[in-house]
C-alpha cells in the first residue's frame, strides 16, 4: 500500500461559507507532508475532520486504503491539534498517563522514555497549567508520540519552541519517518523548518488547495533566477538590455541583480557580460525560497481572484 | 472500554478539587441532617430519613447533577475528552465510561454515606415508625444514582463546562415545570398518581407515604428513561461532532 491517506472532495461549510473547499490530497507511506497556507486557510479544520472532531460537510477520508470504519484507523494514528490538550490540574508524567490509558499502552515504561526525550522528565511537580508555551508544546508532542502511531497528524507542532527544540523535533520526525516508516502530516508556519523537513508539500489558501508538489518539484520551481554581480552593476542593466536582449531582471540593493530570462543558456549570459568588459564577481543559478515560493502562489491566487 | 475507564478513574483522583467537593457536599448534608434531628426526644432511623427531606434530599436533587456535569463538562473544556474520539474508540464506549466511573461512582458515595449513616442511627436509636426503611434506603438510592448518572449524560450531550447549569435547571426548573403544567391540566388523583415519574416529588413519596409497586416502578423506570433519553441526545452529538468549536 502506498497511499496511506487520501482526502477527496473535503469539504466543510459553516453557516453557507466553506471553510475547507474540494480539498483533494494523497499522502504516501513514510512520507512527511507539509500543509502550507495563511490563519484561517483551512489547516486545522482539515486536521480535525480527520481526527474525527468535525463533520466533514462532503467528501471522503481515506486511511489505511479504506473509507470504511474510519473511527477505528484512528487509533493508529496521533493528533496534535491546535495547542496541545491538556489537563491543567496534571502533571505532565499524569498526563502521559491519561494518554498511556486511553491509547492501551501497555508498557510503563515508555511514559519515563518519552518525558525524558521531550526534556520534561525532571518537571515532577510542576502542573501542566504551569508550563510554559515550549514546554506544553513538548508535553503535547510526547503524548502524540506514546502510543507509536503509524500516521501522525501534527499542528503547528514547533510554535513556541527554542531554536534547539526545533532541531530536536525536526530530527525526531525525521528518524521516525526513516526508521519506523511513520507517516507525518504537520503544519507550521515556520517555512524553513517545512523546507527542510518535508517530502511533499500542499499550499492552501481560502480552504482550497493551490499547488501539490513533492520536494523534487519545489526544488525545479524554485530554482528560477540566476545571482549576477559585477564591478559595475549600473553598467551590467545596459548590456543586459542592449547586448543580451533580456528584460526579466530586477536589482537588489545588496550589489545583486536577479534574471529570470532566458536562463537556461548561462554561457551566452556569463559571455555576454564578461566581453562587454565587466569583471563577474557572482553568477549563480539559485531559487526562491520554500517561503518566497508559498507567497509568490498565495499572492497569485490572491491576483487571479482579483481579476475575476 | 476498561482501558477508557481506567482513564476516567485517573482523571476523577487527580482532580482533587472535585473530590475534595463531592466529599465536602455528601458529608455536609447528612451532617446537616444529623443535628436537625439530634435535639428530637424520638430520634431514629425513620425520623433522619424523614428530616431528610428538608435539609438534604432538594439540595441533592439541584446539586448531585450539577456536580456530575461539570465533571464531565471541564474535560470537554479542556478538549482533553477529544482525545477518546482521536484514538478511535466507540461512542458507546466513550460514554459508559463515563457513566460507570462518574456516574456510578458518585451517585454510590452518596449512597453509601448516606445508607451508613441511616443504619448507625437504626442501631443507636431504632428503626421508628417505617416497617420497611430498607427498602425506602434502596429507593433513595437509586434516586442518587438517577441524579448522578443524568448529570454525566447531560454533560457528555452539552460537551462543555456550562453542562452544569442545565444539570440543576433539568431536575429543578424544567421537571417542576413540567409537573406543573400537568397539574393544571389533571385533577388530584391524576397527579398522585403521575407524580411519581418526577424526582423532586420521588423523595417526598419516599418519605411520606407507603411504598407501593407502583412508585418502585416509577423510580426505577424514570431514571432509565431519563439517562437513556440524554444517552441518545449524547450520542447524536458525538456522531454529529458537536464539540466546541
Amino acid at each position: 500500500m502506498d497511499e496511506i491517506i487520501r482526502l477527496e472532495g473535503l469539504t466543510k461549510v459553516y453557516k453557507k461559507t466553506p471553510v475547507v473547499d474540494s480539498f483533494n490530497i494523497s499522502i504516501k507511506k513514510g512520507h512527511i507532508y507539509g500543509l502550507i497556507g495563511p490563519n484561517g486557510a483551512g489547516k486545522t479544520t482539515i486536521m480535525k475532520m480527520m481526527a474525527g472532531l468535525v463533520e466533514p460537510t462532503e467528501g471522503t477520508i481515506e486511511l489505511f486504503g479504506s473509507k470504511e470504519n474510519i473511527q477505528r484507523s484512528r487509533s493508529r494514528m496521533s493528533f496534535m491539534i491546535e495547542a496541545p490538550y491538556l489537563d491543567g490540574s496534571m502533571t505532565a508524567r499524569e498526563n502521559m498517563e491519561l494518554i498511556r490509558y486511553t491509547r492501551g499502552v501497555a508498557d510503563k515504561n515508555r511514559i519515563e522514555e518519552i518525558l525524558e526525550f521531550v526534556g520534561l522528565d525532571k518537571e515532577d511537580k510542576k502542573k501542566a497549567k504551569k508550563f510554559s508555551l515550549g514546554m506544553k508544546q513538548r508535553l503535547g508532542l510526547g503524548m502524540a508520540l506514546l502510543s507509536s502511531p503509524e500516521i501522525m497528524i501534527l499542528d503547528e507542532p514547533i510554535n513556541g519552541l527554542d531554536p534547539q527544540g526545533i532541531v530536536e523535533i525536526r530530527h525526531l520526525l525525521r528518524k521516525l519517518c526513516d526508521e519506523s516508516g511513520v507517516t507525518i502530516l504537520i503544519s507550521s508556519h515556520i517555512l524553513s523548518e517545512l523546507a527542510e523537513l518535508c517530502d511533499d508539500f500542499a499550499i492552501i489558501d481560502k480552504g482550497k488547495l493551490i499547488e501539490d508538489l513533492s520536494k523534487e518539484e519545489l526544488k525545479q520551481k524554485c530554482m528560477n533566477y540566476l545571482s549576477v554581480s559585477t564591478d559595475d552593476n549600473n553598467r551590467l542593466t545596459t548590456v543586459l538590455e542592449q547586448n543580451l536582449g533580456i528584460k526579466g531582471y530586477k536589482v537588489f540593493p545588496d550589489d545583486e541583480v536577479r534574471i529570470y530570462e532566458g536562463i537556461e543558456n548561462i554561457v551566452r549570459i556569463s559571455k555576454g557580460i564578461t566581453d562587454s568588459g565587466l569583471v563577474l564577481t557572482r553568477l549563480a543559478q539559485e531559487g526562491e525560497s520554500l517561503e518566497e515560493f508559498y507567497l509568490s502562489r498565495v499572492s497569485a491566487d490572491e491576483d487571479a481572484k482579483g481579476v475575476r | 472500554m476498561n482501558r477508557l475507564m481506567k482513564a476516567e478513574w485517573l482523571r476523577v483522583r487527580k482532580s482533587s478539587h472535585f473530590t475534595i467537593w463531592i466529599i465536602g457536599i455528601c458529608l455536609l448534608l447528612n451532617w446537616m441532617t444529623v443535628i436537625n434531628v439530634m435535639p428530637d426526644a424520638e430520634k431514629s432511623g425513620s425520623s433522619l430519613l424523614i428530616m431528610s427531606l428538608d435539609t438534604m434530599f432538594m439540595l441533592i436533587s439541584a446539586v448531585l447533577p450539577a456536580l456530575t456535569a461539570c465533571m464531565v463538562g471541564i474535560h470537554f473544556s479542556n478538549k482533553t475528552a477529544y482525545y477518546e474520539v482521536m484514538a478511535g474508540d466507540k461512542i458507546s464506549h466513550i460514554i459508559f465510561s463515563k457513566l460507570v466511573v462518574i456516574g456510578l461512582g458518585v451517585g454510590a458515595l452518596f449512597g453509601i454515606v448516606y445508607v451508613g449513616i441511616q443504619a448507625g442511627f437504626c442501631i443507636a436509636y431504632g428503626v421508628g415508625e417505617f416497617d420497611d426503611l430498607a427498602l425506602r434506603l434502596a429507593l433513595v438510592v437509586i434516586i442518587f444514582l438517577h441524579l448522578s448518572l443524568l448529570g454525566v449524560v447531560i454533560g457528555t450531550a452539552l460537551k462543555h463546562v456550562i453542562a452544569p447549569v442545565l444539570g440543576y435547571m433539568k431536575v429543578m426548573m424544567l421537571d417542576s415545570i413540567f409537573m406543573l403544567i400537568l397539574s393544571l391540566i389533571f385533577e388530584d388523583s391524576v397527579m398522585e398518581k403521575i407524580s411519581g415519574w418526577f424526582i423532586t416529588s420521588q423523595f417526598s413519596m419516599i418519605c411520606m407515604h407507603e411504598i407501593s409497586n407502583t412508585l418502585v416502578l416509577q423510580i426505577i423506570a424514570s431514571a432509565i428513561i431519563d439517562v437513556a433519553l440524554w444517552y441518545v441526545l449524547s450520542y447524536i452529538g458525538y456522531k454529529h461532532k458537536t464539540f466546541a468549536k
